[in-house]
Parts: structure tokens; sequence; C-alpha cells
């Protein structure tokens, strides 16, 4: 293939080497958004067509000059499409290129391409070609068929409205963004000003097709715009997408307080419009009002909350300042964010209304519990000492049939006094006004006393008791006689409600000095582990499947924990399910000081 | 012989709790006299110098509390026995060192018979 290299072909590779680097260019950061592509595809067009130009120029023959006419056409139908698509992609219009869409405009290119390449058959895309010998180069003389004016008609629409998209977005975005559009804008007239002067051969040299040299200058704007205007780094459709659907309002600034850009949700929170702003300064939004000179960036809000009346509403923003700084560490400007936390605080107030409100009704309830427990313990109280002195025979003899029903008045009246007291006593033990009375006492009397009140509570179930402890030789002890028994006789009395068979064990052991360990084992239904972390919260049973006879208020074992705590003991739980559980108290239980009274 | 009997005085303003502490107090043998009220329990404490008084501490008129301190002031009283009877668990343990005995309600009849019946052994045997 015979070639000559000119002054007008080697312009044209050297506009084909800017082209092809700025492909590459965007190849390589082709994750950087959906807009890429389409500017590779521009780019790449671009290229073809200069170095096809260049190509057909210097070739010498005829053939060969159509030859790379011919593939030029793959740059001149992928250019108006590239750029179409790179408009809308920059726009943030994305959602407009759908794949059928693209298909049905790039119909007509590819078209167009087909016949190029069979144009000897049709003529329908140049009718006669000839050589035109010039000064500087030798062209081709073309007297173009009806489709390539069709063509040319369809990619000047493209071109138009891929220009009437930069128009708009040059129209919406904020002053940073504009020069770097009108880069863009004129990157691409510039090939179809030379492309419109040689086709309506109003060109100075009329074989010489002057677009591609207008890829010289679109690709000098387009580098500009890269690297001065940082096409790649600073993208108006991420930029556009961010900005306007974040719900938080911004603001930015420059050194000079001048607003340089604002968003949708800024401007609704101003009742302004962005028209009215740019380029005034913040001064002019805050005209004066205290409350808003929070805004400035030098202003150390104590609380950083804004409020905005708009229409009857008050909103209440927080404020974010910012400083900018460039890539150098110069100060160029500020960032304000506001931030609509109206719901947040409403919220908050309503949440420190329902706390108040849960306080006082904790209060009332623990208010409620012992005056309704106090209410319950003194006819209960009497009810039990009378049908003790029955019992007892204090007012006179009765009869054995008289004795049992006696008995369960009793049993149950002691019953039902222990729940009352459990409930006083969670009640006192919430309001921390339970004390402890220490006095001197013998250990086994308080085994005793667990196992005489348990017992019949055993009986009623087929369950025995029993005291599994070696004779306890031991003085007094100083302690809350009256809580241990409390204490033991929960467990102990836990421990029949949760069995259907077997005996409760009651183990008391003096481990040292001033410290004893009292356990209760039995062999029911057992808690599984994931319960033992719970059964000692008020309320709360080993199984929510119990039945009414196992259902108790739940305070039992929330009791023995703290009174345990209030005694600086311990208690611990061991428990495997159908097997049963072990109880076990530590206490620190010195021994008697005192002088014993009676 | 009734007339060599000791005399315990029970202080409380439920009635139906005073007879219950009363029949405990005169099974374990005493000779029992009963007030409701709390200025009625000081002159009445003053005027029969009982050996032991079972005295409920919330009282109408004066606090049980109060009687407690002037009893142990009281040098002529000096060997009355005083056994304390409350709900209030917070308020009994700090007169532990004041009472001869605390007892919480609720107080089982046998409960107090038998501490009774424990401070002076012979009165029951009679």
């Amino acid at each position: 293939m015979a070639l000559e290299l000119n002054l007008t072909s080697l312009s044209l590779v050297i506009t084909t080497i800017i082209a092809f680097a700025l492909t590459i260019y965007g190849w390589q950061r082709r994750k950087v958004g959906n807009w890429v592509y389409p500017f590779v595809l521009l780019t790449l067009g671009a290229a073809i067509w200069a170095n096809g130009y260049a190509l057909e120029i210097a070739s010498l023959t005829l053939p060969t000059k159509i030859f790379w006419a011919k593939v030029q056409y793959f740059g001149i139908t992928s250019v108006p499409l590239g750029w179409l698509l790179f408009s809308y992609a920059y726009a943030g219009r994305s959602a407009w290129v759908t794949p059928k869409r693209v298909l049905v405009i790039a119909l007509l290119p590819l078209i167009t391409l087909l016949l190029v390449w069979t144009n000897e058959t049709h003529r329908l895309i140049w009718e006669t070609l000839t050589i035109a010998e010039n000064s500087d180069f030798t062209g081709l003389r073309i007297t173009h068929g009806l489709l390539f004016w069709l063509y040319w008609i369809y990619a000047y629409i493209l071109l138009l409205l891929g220009t009437i998209n930069l128009f708009r977005s040059y129209r919406n975005n904020p002053a940073a963004f504009r020069t770097q559009n009108l880069m863009l804008i004129l990157a691409t007239l510039a090939p179809w000003i030379g492309n419109t002067l040689y086709v309506t051969r109003l060109s100075p040299v009329p074989e010489l097709d002057l677009s591609p040299f207008g890829f010289a200058i679109s690709g000098l704007l387009f580098t500009l715009a890269i690297f001065r205007f940082q096409l790649f780094d600073l993208i108006p459709v991420a930029r556009s997408i961010v900005m306007n659907q974040m719900s938080d309002g911004m603001i930015v600034l420059d050194n000079q307080l001048r607003v340089v850009d604002i968003n949708q949700v800024a401007l609704f929170l101003f009742q302004i419009t962005k028209d009215d702003l740019f380029g005034k300064s913040i001064a002019e939004i805050i005209n004066n009002d205290q409350e808003r000179m929070k805004l400035l960036p030098a202003h150390a809000a104590p609380d950083n909350l804004l409020s905005f009346n708009i229409a009857d509403k008050t909103h209440i923003v927080e404020l974010f300042k910012t400083n900018l700084q460039d890539e150098q560490g110069q100060q160029r400007g500020h960032l304000v964010m506001l931030r609509d936390v109206t719901a947040y605080k409403e919220s908050e107030k309503q949440l420190l209304e329902a706390r108040d409100k849960a306080i006082e009704a904790y209060e009332f309830k623990s208010q409620f519990l012992a005056k309704v427990s106090h209410e319950l313990r003194t006819p209960l109280n009497i009810i039990l000492a009378y049908a003790e002195m029955v019992q007892d025979q204090v007012f006179g003899t009765i009869t054995p049939i008289q004795e049992k029903p006696v008995k369960n008045i009793i049993n149950n009246a002691a019953v039902l006094t222990r729940q009352v007291n459990n409930l006083l006593d969670m009640a006192q033990l919430e309001n921390d006004r339970i004390a402890l009375i220490s006095t001197p006492f013998f250990v086994p009397d308080i085994l005793n006393d667990v196992i005489q009140q348990a017992t019949p509570l055993a009986e009623d179930k087929g369950l025995c008791i029993q005291l599994d402890t070696p004779t306890i030789v031991a003085n007094k002890v100083q302690g809350d006689a009256e809580k241990i028994t409390q204490i033991l006789f929960n467990l102990v009395h836990n421990g029949i409600k949760f069995s259907d068979t077997g005996c409760i064990t009651i183990k008391a052991a003096k481990l040292r000095d001033d410290e004893w360990m009292f356990s209760v084992n039995d062999q029911g239904m057992g808690i599984s582990e994931e319960r033992q972390e719970t059964i000692f919260d008020p309320f709360e049973q080993a199984s929510k499947s119990l039945t009414n006879r196992q259902r108790g208020v739940g305070l039992g074992l929330s009791i023995v924990k703290q009174f345990v705590e209030l005694m600086e003991g311990r208690v611990e739980v061991n428990s495997q399910e159908d097997v049963g559980s072990t109880f076990t108290i530590w206490l620190p239980l010195p021994p008697a000081t005192e002088l014993e009274l009676i | 012989m009734s007339n060599q009997k000791l005399q315990a005085l029970i202080v409380e303003d439920n009635l139906s709790l005073a007879e219950i502490f009363k029949e405990a107090m005169q099974m374990a043998g005493f000779e029992t006299f009963q007030v409701h009220d709390g200025l009625e329990a000081r002159t009445t404490i003053t005027e029969l110098r009982p050996v032991v008084v079972v005295l409920d501490l919330h009282l109408p008129n004066l606090d049980g509390e109060v009687i407690l301190k002037e009893i142990r002031q009281n040098p002529t009283l000096q060997k009355t026995k005083i056994i304390v009877v409350s709900a209030n668990s917070r308020q009994a343990s700090y007169l532990t060192d004041l009472a001869d005995f605390v007892l919480l309600k609720p107080i089982s009849f046998r409960q107090l018979r038998d501490l009774a019946t424990r401070l002076y052994p012979s009165l029951s045997k009679e």
C-alpha cells in the first residue's frame, strides 16, 4: 500500500494519537461511571475517523483511498451515537438509555456502515468517487448519494439532542461544573462545524474534510476537561444524584463565604430558589438573624441546632460544618450540612415523656404492692392466728373431724401469707426499703423451722423433705434469721412446686469461721440452660408451660437472690432438665457476739 | 392465784390482733391488759409498770418508737421487757438495740406464745 506523508495527514495522525490516548485513558477508568463507555466509543470513533482520513489522504491510488474512506465510517457512525449516549449519562439521565433504545438508535448507523462497504453495488452512499489533486494533499472528490444525506441528517439530530442534554446539564449544574460542561459542548461542536463546512463545500479547501481536524480541537478540550476540570474526578452525574437525593441539606461556601453550591433540601429549608443565591454571600441568607448566625463557619453554636418555620411547622436542623481543603492543604471553602432532626427530636421528647411515665408507673406499682400486701397481711395474720388458736384448743376442744379442716386453713393461710410477704418484700426491695435484722441464732433452728413450714406442702404432693447434713456442732451465729429462713423456705417451696416424685434435700455446712453454705436439691423437672439466666428475675419462672398448680407469682427466686445479695452472699443454680436442680447459697454468718438475752 | 401473775401490756391498735396477742400472753401465764392508742399506752405503762410490753410501732396519736425510747430512758422501767411487733422491717431493724425482741408481722399466735413462755418458763406451769 503506497503512502505519501504530508502536513495534512501528519496533523491527522496527531489527532488520532490524542483521540486514542483519550480512549485508553477512559477505558482504564471505566469503573468511574456508566458514562465512560459512551466516552470510549466517542473517542475511539474519533480516532478511527481521523486515522482513516489520514491514511486516505496519504494513499496514492483510488482503491486504497476508497478503502480508507470506508474504514473512516466505523468512526463516522459511532461518534454521534457515542456522543448522544455520553450526553445522557453526563446529564444524569442514564435511565433513559435502555438497551432497546440504544439498538433502535444504532440501527441507521449500522445500516449506513453496511451500505458503505457495499457501495459499489448500489452507490447509495457515494455516487461518484474521483481523485482530487490539491497543492498539499490528494483527496477524494465525492458526489454523495441519497443515503449519505439521510445519515447525515440523522447524525446531526443525534448531535443536536446530545448538545441539548449538555446545555440542560449546564443550566442545572453548579458553578464548579459549568466550565467543564462548556468544554464538552465546545469539544463536540468543533468537528461538526468542520464537517458542515466540508459537506456543504463551504470549506476553503473544497476536498478537505475538516471534521477530523475538529477532533484535534475536541481532543484538546476533552484533555483540558479531564485534567484541568477533573472530568473523571468530579462527576456531575454522581453529584446531582447524591446532592439532590440526599436527605440532608448541603451548602458549599467559598473562602469569601459566597454560596458555591446548594442542594434541594437546603433550598427548601431556606425557602429560596437556586437562582437567588449563587455567588451571593451567606450573609444575605442570614440577614442578621441571630439564630441563623449559627450557619457561619466561625460561629461555635453550643448545640448546633437551628430551627426553621416552614408552613406553620417547625423544622429542627442539626448543623455539621467542615472546612474544605484541596490536596495541598489550602483552605478552599466550607461545607455546611443540615440534617433535619425534627422527627428525632420529637421522638426523643416522646421517649423522655414515656420514660417519666414508666418511672411514675413503676413507683406507683411499688407503692401499690406495698399498700395492698400490707392491707392483706393484717387480716391474713388474724385468720392464721385464730386457726392456730382453734387448733391449739384455746377456745375449747375440737373434734377429730374438725382437725383436718383447721389444718387446711392453717396451711393455706400460711402459703397465702408467704405469697403476700413475697410481694411486700419485692416492693420494699425495689424501693430499697428493706433492711437486715441481725440477731444471734442457731443454724439448726432455722433448718427445723423451714422443714416444719414446708412439710405440709410436701406431704400434699407425696414428696419428702430430708436434711442431709451431719450434726451441726456450732455456736450461735449472727445474721438475719428471718430472711435466711425465708430464703431456704422459698428454695424448698420451689423444689416442691417443680417436683412430682422424690425428696427435697436440704444441706448446711460451715465452710469457715464466718461463712456458711446451704443447698436445696430436688429431683424435679429441672431448668433449661437458657432459662437459668433469667429465673432470678422478678415474675420469671423456670418453664413457661407450667400447670396452674406450679404457677406462683414468680417472685420466690428473685427474692432469694436479692436477700442473698443484701447479706453479701451469693447464689448459684445447677440444673439439668428432667433430672433436678440444686440451688446453693453462700452466706457470711459470723459467730454471735452479743450475749444471749434469754 | 391470779393476783400473783405477772402483768403484760398489749399495745396494738388492731383489735383482733390485740385479742390474739392477749390470748398468746395469757397462755404463757401472764395477766394481760390492752390499750389501742399511743397516748393511752404511755400513761398505762408508767402507772401499771408491766414486766412485758407487746408494742406495735404503728399507733394512733403517738408512735410506738417514741414510747419505746421513753421506756428505755425511764429508770423505773429498767426491768421491763419489750417485744416490738412491726410490719416495717427497716424500722424494726434499727430498734433491735432498744427492744428485747423484734417480731415481724405477720406474727403467728404460737410464735408469740412460745416466746413469752421462754421469757418466764415458770408462769405457764401454774
